[in-house]
C-alpha cells in the first residue's frame, strides 16, 4: 500500500504524495486562515492535531515556492514558517513575502528547529514577528500564534481606519464613498462645477497573466502616481477596486475634465515600462460632470453614469475617453478623445 | 497498533508521552506505523554516503520526536544532526564511526518507538 521510502519528504514530493499522507483539513472562511510551511508531513499532522481546538482554518503546504503561490493568491491572517527547507527556504520565503504588497503585512512566525542566534536575527530583520525554535511546548506556540493572529486584526483594523489602499497608497474605496458623498451634497448646495471620472487599465489581466503579479502592481502603482500627478490638491484621487480607480475633479466641468482626462490618458499610454517595454499599457475613461447646472443624481446614480461611460469607452475600443454632462437636462452621451 | 517487522523481541518499547491523549492517537499511530520506511531511509541513504539525506531525516525527527511524545528520540536525533553538520562543516574529523553509533542508537530508538 504505501510508497516505499517517501516518508521522509524529498525534494521530488508531490502534491498528490501531500494527499496521501497529509490529514485532510476542513477549510472555513468565518476562521482566520493560517498557513503552514514545512518541508516535514511529520510536523504538518502534528500541528493540525496540536492546533485542532484552536478558532483558525489551518492550510499546510511542503514548500516554499507554494508557500509564496498561495500566501499570494490568498493572503492568510498568519504564516507559520520553517526555515530548513530544500529549494525556496524559509528566509527567502519571508524576503519575497515583505517585497510584495499583497502579502507585506502578513504576520509570519518562524518555526524552526535552528536556535542560533545569528538566524533569529536575521528572521526578524526580514521582518518575522515571532520565532519559536522546534521542539516547542504546544501552550507557548499556541499564545505566540493568537498574539500574532491579535496583531492581524490589529493591522487590519488600522488600514480600514485608515482608509488608504495599501498597495498605492491612494484613498480606498471606503474613504471615497465618503467623500463623493461629500462633494455631491457641496455641489448640489453651491452649484459648483463637479466631475467624476472612472479609469481603468485595458487588459489588466493579461499584464498579470504574462508578467507576473509584481509587473501588474508596478503598473497599478504607476496608474496612481500619474492620477495623482495630473490632478490638483482639491482632486480626490481613490483605487476604487482591482484595477480601477476613481478621480473626484473639484470645480471641473464635463468638457474640462474630458481634456483632463484625455491627458491622463495619454500620459499613461506613454510611459516604458521596466518590465515589459514592448507591451504599453492603456487607459479606458468614463466621466460624468456638470459645470454648474444642478444634478439632481444621487452620488450613487452619478458613479453608475460614469461607470456606464467607461462601459461604453471599453466597448468602443478601449483606450479612449467617454464622457457626459449630468447637469439638467438630463443626460447625453458625447464621445471625447 | 502495528508493529513493526525487524523490532527486536527483547528491546524495551518506547511509549509516547501523548498515548492516552485522543487528540494525538491517530497521528502517534501513522508515525510509529512510518517508522521501518524512516529507518530503512536512514540506511539506504547512509550506505549510499548520502549524508544530506541522513541529515534530513535527523533534523525532522529532531523537531517532531518531542512533539509526538518521545523526547529521548529527538535528543538523539539531534546529537547525529549535529555531528553530520560538524561532518560538513570542518575538515576536523569527526570520525565516521562515531557518526554510525549516533546512526545505530537512533534506529534502534526508532524500533522501539510504539
Amino acid at each position: 500500500m504505501q510508497a516505499p521510502s517517501s516518508m521522509v519528504d524529498k525534494p521530488m514530493c508531490t502534491a498528490q504524495q501531500e494527499e496521501r499522507t497529509t490529514l485532510p483539513v476542513l477549510q472555513d472562511a468565518t476562521k482566520p486562515a493560517v498557513l503552514l510551511v514545512d518541508d516535514s508531513v511529520i510536523v504538518h499532522r502534528l500541528l493540525q492535531a496540536r492546533l485542532k481546538h484552536e478558532h483558525i482554518s489551518l492550510t499546510t503546504c511542503l514548500s516554499g515556492r507554494e508557500a509564496i503561490e498561495l500566501a499570494k493568491a490568498n493572503p492568510p491572517a498568519v504564516i507559520l514558517l520553517d526555515l530548513e527547507m530544500p529549494g525556496v527556504d524559509g528566509f527567502e520565503v519571508l524576503r519575497t513575502l515583505k517585497d510584495n504588497p499583497a502579502t507585506l503585512h502578513v504576520p509570519v512566525i518562524v518555526l524552526t528547529g535552528r536556535g542560533g542566534s545569528e538566524d533569529k536575527v536575521t528572521a526578524f530583520d526580514l521582518g518575522a514577528v515571532d520565532y519559536v525554535t522546534k521542539p516547542c511546548d504546544l501552550a507557548e506556540l499556541r499564545a505566540r500564534l493568537r498574539a500574532a493572529l491579535r496583531l492581524d486584526r490589529l493591522l487590519k483594523l488600522l488600514a480600514e481606519r485608515a482608509e488608504v489602499d495599501g498597495l498605492t497608497g491612494l484613498a480606498n474605496r471606503a474613504a471615497f464613498n465618503k467623500r463623493w458623498a461629500e462633494r455631491v451634497a457641496e455641489h448640489t448646495r453651491y452649484k459648483t462645477p463637479l466631475s467624476l471620472m472612472m479609469v481603468d487599465a485595458d487588459h489588466f489581466k493579461r499584464i498579470n497573466d504574462t508578467y507576473g503579479h509584481p509587473a501588474g502592481d508596478e503598473v497599478l502603482q504607476q496608474i496612481a502616481q500619474t492620477l495623482q500627478q495630473e490632478s490638483r490638491t482639491t482632486d480626490v484621487v481613490c483605487r476604487y477596486g482591482g484595477e480601477e480607480f476613481v478621480v473626484i475633479l473639484g470645480n471641473t466641468g464635463d468638457a474640462e475634465g474630458a481634456i483632463v482626462a484625455d491627458r491622463i490618458r495619454t500620459t499613461i499610454g506613454a510611459i516604458r515600462w521596466a518590465r515589459h517595454p514592448d507591451a504599453p499599457v492603456t487607459v479606458s475613461i468614463g466621466l460624468a460632470g456638470t459645470d454648474g447646472a444642478a444634478c439632481e443624481l444621487t452620488p450613487e446614480q452619478w458613479l453608475e453614469v460614469a461607470d456606464k461611460n467607461l462601459y461604453h469607452a471599453k466597448h468602443q475600443g478601449r483606450n479612449r475617453v467617454v464622457s457626459s454632462n449630468v447637469g439638467a437636462p438630463p443626460l447625453k452621451f458625447a464621445k471625447a478623445g | 497498533m502495528p508493529t513493526g517487522p525487524e523490532k527486536e523481541p527483547q528491546a524495551a518499547p518506547i511509549v509516547s508521552m501523548f498515548a492516552d491523549d485522543p487528540d494525538m492517537q491517530e497521528i502517534i499511530g501513522m508515525f510509529v506505523q512510518e517508522m521501518p520506511e524512516r529507518v530503512e531511509q536512514l540506511e539506504q541513504s547512509w550506505r549510499a554516503s548520502e549524508f544530506d539525506l541522513v541529515k534530513r531525516v535527523a533534523h525532522q525527527l529532531k523537531g517532531a520526536g518531542g512533539g509526538y511524545g518521545y523526547p529521548e528520540l529527538g535528543e538523539v536525533a539531534g546529537k547525529l544532526e549535529s555531528s553530520l553538520n560538524r561532518l560538513a562543516s570542518s575538515t576536523q574529523a569527526t570520525s565516521l564511526d562515531q557518526i554510525r553509533a549516533q546512526l545505530n542508537e537512533l534506529i534502534d530508538m526508532c524500533n522501539r518507538v510504539s
